[in-house]
């Protein structure tokens, strides 16, 4: 997204934005963690992040297209501010709940960050070089050797056959 | 997103700092003590 001048991480699900220089910090943003802070007096105000029984915490996923398809989530729902999506590779550390294809913690820093490519190729790269503050390598998905760029290839293939399949009727 | 079933928790404590901070310079000490500014008999 777009903050004045600057390039920042936004979650696509939240309106967590990650801040450079300094690691993102997870929350609980469930609706009944947050009405229970508000009513510390009844319960314990906010639980440790994230815990198992939570759904809470930083996640990253160990499948390079499940990955590539949050590039897409929500696209269709209007967001003034985001002008572009990407997709990295993260550190996470902290307290970590590791599931079957992924995890979630409570501390996480992009490590490298990847944007798919574009026609409007100068545009792109104003946006990596606005990525720049979070030190880490910001690259535009040209190579696809990488197991990333594969990932999104075929997740745009798919998209495009969806959208132009006949539809059925029974 | 989908991570499937927890499977373990455990603590990550990372060997090196995986934020690339940029340290902040150190504090220049003044070369001279600062003076106070000297009274002026006013005209």
């Amino acid at each position: 997204m777009q903050q004045r001048r600057r390039f920042r991480l936004r979650s696509v699900v939240f309106d967590t934005i990650w801040p450079t220089e300094t690691e993102l910090t997870a929350g609980c943003n469930r609706l009944w963690t947050r009405v229970r802070s508000r009513f510390a007096w009844r319960s314990d105000p906010v639980h440790d992040v994230p815990v198992w029984r939570c759904s809470c915490g930083i996640y990253a996923t160990s499948d390079p297209e499940l990955a590539a398809e949050y590039l897409y989530l929500y696209s269709e729902v209007h967001q003034p501010h985001v002008v572009y999506r990407a997709v990295g590779l993260v550190s996470l550390w902290g307290s970590v709940v590791e599931g079957d294809s992924g995890w979630r913690a409570s501390h996480a820093y992009p490590k490298r960050l990847f944007l798919p490519p574009s026609r409007r190729r100068h545009d792109v790269e104003v946006i990596r070089d606005g990525l720049a503050d979070y030190g880490v390598p910001v690259d535009i998905l040209d190579d696809t050797e990488l197991p990333i760029a594969r990932a999104v290839q075929r997740v745009r293939r798919d998209r495009r056959r969806r959208r132009y399949a006949p539809s059925q009727s029974g | 997103m989908e991570i499937g079933e927890p499977q373990r928790t455990y603590t990550v404590e990372p060997i090196e700092d995986p934020v690339p901070r940029e340290t902040p310079p150190p504090e220049e000490e003044p070369s001279e003590p600062r003076r106070e500014p000297e009274e002026v008999p006013g005209r």
